[in-house]
Formats: structure tokens, sequence, C-alpha cells
């Protein structure tokens, strides 16, 4: 056989055009077969799935699915109104591409499919947390802000959704630092607390009374309210140990040792307390940066106490 | 007709070359592939940037043990140079060949390294909360592993979940060569003391001989010891008693005039300065790292201070030909009339946890990753590894070399309380208005004229930068609250009660009020709270009252 014979159709073959399309699909498979394998989540429509690839930042993926549920589901099923809360989470969120007037729509019409459900009441929620979160360089509408809060939390009171606003409206309201804002959240909140015993809540709105105090020039009340976030926080630390003995270990927060004592001797003069709480502090956190603060922090309210008692057997005239 | 054949075999040849070249590439990487990963065999690869000597050598041994354990396992290592680990990193974990380990921090932003542990890394809470099977047979036998790490171990805030294993720390000392030393001042070691160390260094200059080594990369590690006397600037600038003066509130007290650049521990920082420079070789402000270790290794110089992950290549770079010494930079004692008043306590030396591992999404084996991660974090192998690599364990009860005792580092001490770092444009004139200072260039009065006005003025802007960084981070925390919230509403049971309780744990309430409250108190808007240490009339009053029988 001539070598022509082998060459010539072999070239023919080259040169035709679905010979290069089969070439190019298989750089395309090799690329494809060097990167990553589709995992099975990616194919599936289920929520779970789509709120991983939301978990990821795949906001394309996610919302695909999220759109692919909500087409697979009756308009009056729970999973239909959770993909749309989906998809609205998704235009909330997202950046870049956040679309907020498509989120909006998204959560209204959860709003209007399922009114009163806890959904309708994180969508509301969600509304007033993305006009206040708004991108760096615009300045949020506070009022409307307050409105969007207010309205979820009367509508929703009683529920977590409900909770959250409220709160949140009090954070904003606190940070101006004005004491007739700050009697009006006192109140609020005092009110939250004995209403809602069991809400997760209470940490957060301890907090908030505690700033409230502060402005109102009232350290006992910011003492009993840092103790009692913290009182709160690991109670609801405790259950979720309960629950999962496997979660993250958050009891003894140093941050939140460290500033009780503070208040406690700065501002309360209730050195009992300042010295129960660094002693928490230096026994959960030996290495913790603020080791040798804390225990200068001792040995400052010893010399003072010292001092104190020298002052009362007469030993020593008052202030010297 | 062989004509033809040569000119239509012309016209494809650039295609032929490039179907060749594929067909090649396949085959290698198959065999390759084959080679490494025999039918059966588990190929765990780890990626690191640690090139020091020492360290590749150390993961080969462990992983060897390993592989003993586990037949079926095979250990490969990727040892990337520091300067392309970012880009590398970066495109691995986007394009999902990212090895099963990676070095964590990854040499970036730390923004940058939380938005891809988000997405690319599995959680290893779950691992913290048990003990690490390979501690068994040693005292921390059924010791949940999140107490048997001595550092590393905290949750990402942002991300309530433990997300990496850190296997080693290091810290910062002087080196010295004991041989030179000996030679020019007769001294065995050198003193401890400022005052003696400065009079030491009097005597090596008065020879013709270097005293300290300096360069940009070197002079920044004494700032550990010059930052220590800021400490009493807390009584200034602590706004929010939490122990420490943030850029912000520094900024603010210099707004409330707490705080400015004549401030008696920030002037005395500055004299430290003054004290020591005068020892470094001339110019080592614009040295890089290299010319720095040149010095040193050529004996034209002492002492070089320089960090734990040097001291193997130094030892090496020593051999044969002088012998190296080890100590803790010089402190001011007690009664040091300058410098004593302002050095409250000991120097606490931040123990830098390196060498942290997280664990890849896209890993095909994340059980068996996580497993030789936890056989590298057990006591015995710990211990081992960080041996061979000439680093201190981060494991509980794992001994480092015994030569290695003198970079233990000190865990309770005074920590600085000046912080300019307010905005980028302040950070910068800072360090430029430093370098000059330090290389004897300007005064310290010129310095704090300088500085002084411009972190005033330009300040301002700082905070409202750091306000908009800290908005960008809100939002992010939104992104992960929503689907938090996402997930628990989708799940049931004790899954949903726990997801809703992360969502709600991570609401923001502090930071927004004390982010408003330091943006009011800075221009003016707030009295000012008291932040001094003495405890006022109130407070005393309180105290007696309690003291009365």
């Amino acid at each position: 056989m001539k070598i022509s014979g082998v060459f010539v159709p072999l070239l023919q073959v080259l040169r035709a055009r679905w010979f290069h399309v089969v070439i190019g699909a298989a750089i395309a498979l090799h690329g494809a077969a060097c990167g990553r394998k589709p995992t099975a989540g990616e194919t599936s429509h289920d929520l779970n799935s789509a709120w991983e690839q939301y978990g990821y930042g795949a906001y394309d993926a996610a919302l695909a699915q999220f759109r692919a549920l909500a087409a697979q589901t009756p308009e009056a099923d729970s999973r239909h109104h959770q993909a749309l809360f989906g998809e609205a989470t998704v235009w909330a969120w997202r950046r870049p591409g956040q679309d907020p007037a498509r989120a909006e729509r998204l959560y209204r019409r959860i709003m209007e499919l399922a009114p009163g459900s806890d959904l309708a009441g994180w969508s509301a929620l969600a509304m007033a947390r993305m006009a206040w979160l708004v991108p760096v360089g615009q300045t949020p509408d506070q009022a409307r802000v307050l409105e969007l809060l207010r309205s979820a939390a009367t509508t929703f009171r009683g529920q977590l959704p409900g909770d959250e606003a409220l709160v949140t409206e009090q954070v904003i309201r606190v940070s101006e630092f004005d004491s007739a804002e700050a009697r009006a959240v006192t109140a609020a909140l005092e009110t939250f607390l004995s209403e809602r015993p069991g809400s997760p809540y209470r940490a957060a709105a301890c907090g908030v009374l505690s700033a409230a105090a502060r402005v109102l020039d009232r350290p006992r009340d910011r003492l009993r309210w840092e103790m009692a976030a913290m009182a709160e926080r690991e109670k609801m630390a405790r259950a979720i140990w309960e629950l999962d003995r496997q979660g993250p270990f958050v009891f003894n927060d140093p941050g939140a040792l460290f500033k009780i004592a503070m208040i406690a001797e700065f501002e309360v003069g209730d050195f009992a307390v300042a010295r129960d709480f660094y002693t928490r502090f230096l026994e959960a956190n030996p290495t913790e940066k603020r080791r040798f603060f804390a225990e200068q922090a001792l040995e400052r309210m010893k010399s003072t106490e010292d001092e104190i008692r020298r002052e009362l057997v007469g030993l020593v005239p008052p202030g010297q | 007709m062989m004509r033809r054949v040569l000119e239509s075999a012309r016209d494809f040849f650039p295609l032929i070359v490039v179907g060749a070249a594929l067909a090649w590439a396949s085959v290698s990487i198959w065999q390759h592939r084959v080679h490494e990963n025999p039918p059966g065999t588990i190929v765990i690869r780890i990626g690191h940037w640690q090139l020091e000597a020492g360290v590749r050598e150390a993961i080969e041994a462990v992983a060897r043990d390993y592989e003993k354990l586990h037949p079926n396992v095979r250990i490969v290592q990727d040892a990337i140079p520091d300067q392309v680990f970012a880009q590398w990193i970066n495109t691995q974990l986007v394009g999902g060949t990212a090895p099963d380990l990676v070095e964590a921090g990854g040499l970036m932003a730390p923004p940058l390294w939380l938005n891809l542990q988000r997405r690319y890394l599995v959680p290893l809470t779950r691992y913290y909360a048990r003990p690490n099977p390979y501690n068994a047979g040693t005292d921390l036998e059924g010791v949940p592993l999140t107490q048997t790490l001595k550092g590393g171990n905290a949750v990402v805030p942002e991300l309530q979940e433990n997300m990496e294993i850190s296997l080693s720390r290091v810290s910062v000392r002087l080196f010295y060569n004991r041989d030179l030393l000996r030679r020019v001042t007769g001294l065995e070691t050198p003193p401890s003391d400022l005052g003696g160390f400065v009079e030491m260094c009097r005597k090596i200059q008065a020879a013709g001989v270097i005293p300290v080594v300096g360069s940009s990369y070197h002079f920044g590690m004494w700032n550990q010891l010059f930052d220590a006397v800021t400490y009493p600037a807390w009584r200034r600038g602590d706004f929010n008693r939490d122990g420490y003066v943030g850029s912000d509130e520094t900024f603010a007290a210099f707004q409330l005039g707490h705080l400015d650049m004549n401030f008696p521990a920030y002037r005395a920082k500055f004299d430290l300065i003054g004290e020591l420079s005068p020892y470094f070789q001339p110019g080592f402000a614009g040295l890089t790292r290299e010319e720095g270790v040149l010095l040193f290794a050529q004996q034209r110089a002492v002492f070089m201070s320089t960090g734990l992950w040097e001291a193997l290549g130094l030892m090496e770079l020593a051999k044969g030909k002088f012998e190296i010494g080890v100590m803790k930079f010089p402190e001011p004692t007690a009664n040091d009339e300058r410098f004593g008043r302002y050095l409250e306590g000991p120097i606490y030396e931040d123990p830098r946890i390196v060498f942290g591992f997280g664990v890849t999404k896209t890993s095909r084996h994340p059980e068996v990753a996580i497993d030789f991660l936890l056989f590298m974090a057990s006591q015995r192998e710990n211990e081992r590894l960080n041996r061979i690599i000439g680093w201190i364990p981060n494991t509980v009860g794992a001994d480092p070399d015994p030569t290695l005792a003198a970079f233990e580092p000190n865990l309770r001490g005074v920590y600085p309380a000046q912080d300019f770092t307010i905005s980028g444009d302040t950070t910068i004139r800072w360090k430029q208005l430093f370098d000059l200072f330090s290389v004897g260039q300007i005064s310290y009065d010129d310095l704090a004229k300088d500085f002084g006005a411009f972190f005033r003025e330009r300040g301002a802007v700082g905070l409202r930068l750091q306000h908009e960084s800290w908005q960008r981070g809100l939002v992010q925390r939104e992104q992960l609250r929503a689907g938090l919230l996402g997930r628990s509403l989708a799940a049931d049971g004790a899954t949903a009660t726990l997801l809703r309780d992360r969502f709600v744990s991570l609401l923001p309430v502090h930071e927004v009020i004390d982010h408003a409250f330091l943006i009011d108190l800075a221009a003016g808007r707030l009295p000012s709270p008291s932040t001094s240490d003495k405890h006022s009339p109130a407070v005393r009053d309180a105290v007696r009252r309690a003291l009365q029988p």
C-alpha cells in the first residue's frame, strides 16, 4: 500500500468540519475531566441543596434551584413559599447583583400567600433589614426602617420575627444616645422580657437594655443587664450544648466576663462582683492577652479597699 | 502525490502538534496518576507555603508514620512558594482542584480568606468537641480536641464554626553570634537589661563591628519591645472598657484631648528607639531581609532579631563557622530612670499560632484528610513534627526540642496601647515618619508635630472609611444569617433549633451601638466618659459602704 493511500484520506478527515468539532469537544471534555466533578446536590432541586448553594455563594445555582422548586409546587404549598423566600433572599443579599426591588416583590408575595405565618414574619423583617443594611455610600432612610421594623414587630408580636424586629428597632433607637429614646427603649424591652420568657432574643434585649442604662447614667442597671445578657447567652449555649454536644463550645466568653468586671469596678464600685468576674476571666482564659491587666485590677481593688479600711478605723483621714 | 501529502501536512501542522501534545499530556497525567494512586489507594494532598528548612521533611516523616497505620493512604505535599500561594490557592479552590488540606490564612487579607473558608472549607467544629483518637494512651485520651490545643481553637465568629486545626507556634527572639560577642566584648552571654545591653552595643560599635542587624524586615520585630511601653495609654483611650485601645479609640482620644503625641508613654517609645537605633547599621530601614541576613552570616554583626521560623536556616548557615545564641529582647528594669515607670510588667508575647490546616469541600476523602490532620495534631506526632521543623508544638503536653526553651512565649504581661492605623493614609504616613525617625533623619518633635496634625485631620476620614468597611462586614454577616435562617426553616427538630439559635446569636447588637458611640464621641456629640484607672469618689463611696460593718 502506498503511503499516500493512508495520508490522503487522513488529511481529508483532518480537514473536515465535523472533525474539528470532535477535537473541540475532546479538549472541552479533557478540561472538564481535570476540573471538579459536579456533586449530587448540584442536580437536585430540593431546598436544602439550594440553601447549600447559597451558603457557598453560588447564587445563580441557588436561584435556579429555588425557582425550579417554586415552579414544581402549588402556590398553597409551604415549600412554594420557602422557595420564594429563598429566591428573595438571594436577590436581597447577593453581592454583586443585588436587586432589592425584586426581593421586596417576592417577600410581599409570600406575605400575600401565607399571611400571619412565620415565613410572612421573616419576610417582613427581611424587608426592614434590607432597608437598614444599605450598600456602602448610601444612607438608610431611618424613618422608613423604623416604620418597617415597628410594623413587623406589631404584626408578628409573640413570634420570632416580631422579636427580632422589636430588638433591632431598639438597637437603632438607643444608638441615638438620647435620654428620652433610652427611656422608651427600656420600657419596650422590659415589656418584651416579661412577655417572652422563652425567646432566644432575650440576651440581645438585655444587651440593648445595658446600652440604654449607660445613656441614662444608671451604672447599677447597666451591670445588672450585662450580667443578665451573659446569663441568657449561657442558658442558650447550654440548651444548644444539650441538643448537640458536638457544637461550638462558647461558655465563659472572655469579652463578656471582662466587660462585666470593668463595669463593676469602675462604674458601680461593686468590687465583689468585679473580683468574681476578673477571677472567672483568669481561670477560664489563663493565656488571654489581658491576664496581666486583670491581675493588676485585682491588686488595684485590694489597694483601694485597704486604703478605705484604714480610713474606716481612723488611721488615715478620708481621701488621703 | 507525496508532495500533496507534505503540503497538506504543512497546512495542518499546528493542529497535529496541538493534538499530539494533548495526547502526550493526557497519557502522562494518566501514568502519573496511576503511579501516584494505584487502584484502591487514597491520595491526600496537603498544600502549604512553608519552604523553610525542615518543614517538608517533617510532614514527610509524619506522613510515612500515618501511611504505616493506613497502608491504603498516600500523603502528597504541594509546597508552593509564599509569593504565589494566595493566587494559587484561590484558583485551585475556585476551580475545584484544591488539595484536600490547605494551610490556613492563604497569605491573603482576612475578609478574602473568610469568604474562601465559607465557600470551600469543611467546618471542623464537630471534631473539636470529640477526643482526638490518636491521643489514645496519652494523658489526653478522652479529652475533647479543643482542650488539647494551646491556641487557634476559637470558632470563627462570622461563621460560628471551627474551620482549622493549628499545629505549631512560633515566637520572635534576638539571635547572636556567640563567638563574635566573646571576641569583641569578652562576654559569654549578653546582658538582659536594656541599660547593660546598650552599654555592650557601645563597646561592639567602638570595636568597628555592627552591634545589631537592621532591615525593614528585622527592625519591625523590635516593636514587641518598643510598643510595650505604650501600655499606660489604656488609661486615656479605653472608652469601651475592654482593656484595649483600638485605632478608633486612639483617634477619639486625640479628638477629646485625652491623648496627644506628647503623652509621656508615647514619647518614651521613641526615646527607647532613639536609645537603640544608633547601634543598627546606617541606612538599615532601606535594606531587605536578605541583605540583613547576609551581614549576620558574614559575621559583620553580632545580633539579629528574627523568628523561630528562620532558626534552622540560620543554624545551617552558621554551621562550622560560628555558634549561635538566642535571647529575649532586652527590657528596661523597674528602676531604669527613663523607661522603668512605663514598662509596668513583663512584655506579653503574642503566641503566633501557625501552620493551621483546613479541609476542602472538594476533597474526595474528607474523612481521611481530617483523620490525617488529627494525627498531626496528636500529642505524639505533633511533638515529632515540630521537633523536626524546629518550631513549638501547639498540642498540650507535646514538648518542644529542649534547645527551643528560650522561644517559649511569655503569656503574662503588658501589650501595646497605641494604634494609628485608622486608615490607609494614616498608616502610610505613620510608617514613613517612623522610618525617618528610626534612621535619625527627623527628631521626635518633628514627627509629633507632623503626625499629630495629620492624624487629627485625616482620622475623621479614616473613621468614616472604617465605618464603611464595618458596614460591608455587616452585610456579609447578614448573608450568612439569611442562609442559616433558610436552612433552619427547611429543617426540623433539633437541627432546626440549632440553626435558628446560631442565626439569632449572630444578630449584631453591641457592635452597632459601640460604633455609633465612637463616632458620636469623636465628633464631640457625647460627653467624654472616664477612662482612668483611679476609682472615682462615687466608686469609693460604694466600696466604703460595702466595707462598713
